[in-house]
């Protein structure tokens, strides 16, 4: 997926709410996650702040979870207003979507070989 | 796997140099959210650490600064930063202490040069005396002598009061119509 940083800040509060309905998560687990789910440049000091306004918004709940490792980990679960808005920000996405793929229709995507100007030479006889 | 008690000291230094500043860098936020977000971020960085090492963990977080930012971004409003301004106003009280001992120090040199004497003065409402005695063509002795006076400590006042407010944005604390809940939730 293409990581032009506006565009995937505007998406990741969602994309970290539809993550967590797949089950509670740590930050660093988080980042993990989506990171194996197409986020290969997300860095954890992205993710972080986005984490705290979704809690302070109340779209997220904590709970603290003993590590053997260290101080206890702070696991993140979407709430039922997490999951209203991910529910909302999913039919808005859907729309966007629809209408940015009408808008670009007429222009072919990179990686379809219709978009080459040189078409690879048939040898074929 | 390194468990907190036993990651190394340079690990430990590293990690707290690294919270000490961002809480720096974060001062403008609001005390109980910069608790936590400081109390999460060392859960999150001994998990981290635990995975991929404490250098690499603090890699991922970026600049404290630049997290610090982020953390701002995220903020209904935007907050005053007190200590840039309690900088700014130390920055320029030191440069009003300097520019006051080099106003001094100029007319005792220009007293030595005319042959000596004794002159009153006033630097920013501030009264300053200066002296300078002059035998066989060298300086024998040289006074510097000040008084406080009210005039003087409300201009240093006002202007201490002034850059502090500009350095540290204050308005930034004023609730808008667009940011009416600029108070730090109870």
């Amino acid at each position: 997926m293409a990581q032009e940083p506006q565009l995937l800040k505007g998406i990741l509060p969602m994309l970290v709410l539809a993550t967590l309905t797949e089950g509670p998560s740590y930050g660093y687990e988080l980042v993990t996650r989506l990171r194996t789910s197409g986020l290969p440049g997300l860095t954890a000091g992205t993710l972080y702040p986005v984490l705290a306004r979704l809690e302070r918004d109340q779209l997220l709940t904590t709970r603290l979870v003993p590590s053997p490792s260290g101080p206890a980990r702070k696991y993140y679960e979407v709430t039922a207003a997490g999951d209203a808005r991910l529910q909302r920000a999913v039919l808005d996405w859907h729309e966007l979507s629809a209408t940015v793929a009408r808008v670009l229709a007429p222009r072919a995507h990179p990686a379809d070989p219709a978009h080459l100007t040189h078409p690879p030479k048939d040898d074929t006889p | 796997m390194t468990s907190a008690s036993t990651r190394p000291t340079r690990d430990r230094l590293r990690r707290t140099w690294y919270l000490l500043r961002l809480d720096l860098a974060m001062q403008g936020y609001p005390a109980a959210q910069r608790k936590e977000v400081h109390a999460s971020l060392r859960a999150e960085l001994e998990a981290a650490a635990d995975e991929v090492g404490t250098p690499a963990a603090l890699a991922q977080l970026g600049s404290p600064r630049r997290l610090a930012e982020e953390y701002y971004a995220q903020l209904d409003h935007p907050c005053p930063r007190i200590l840039d301004g309690a900088v700014v106003a130390l920055l320029v009280g030191l440069l009003i202490l300097f520019s006051w001992f080099s106003y001094a120090l100029g007319s005792i040199d220009t007293l030595t040069t005319l042959g000596g004497g004794r002159v009153e003065l006033s630097f920013l409402a501030m009264p300053v005396v200066t002296e300078s005695v002059v035998a066989d063509g060298a300086p024998t002795r040289l006074g510097l002598g000040w008084s406080f006076s009210l005039p003087a400590a409300l201009l240093l006042l006002t202007v201490l009061l002034v850059t502090f407010a500009i350095g540290a944005r204050l308005w930034r604390g004023v609730p808008t119509r667009a940011h009416p809940q600029a108070q730090e939730p109870a």
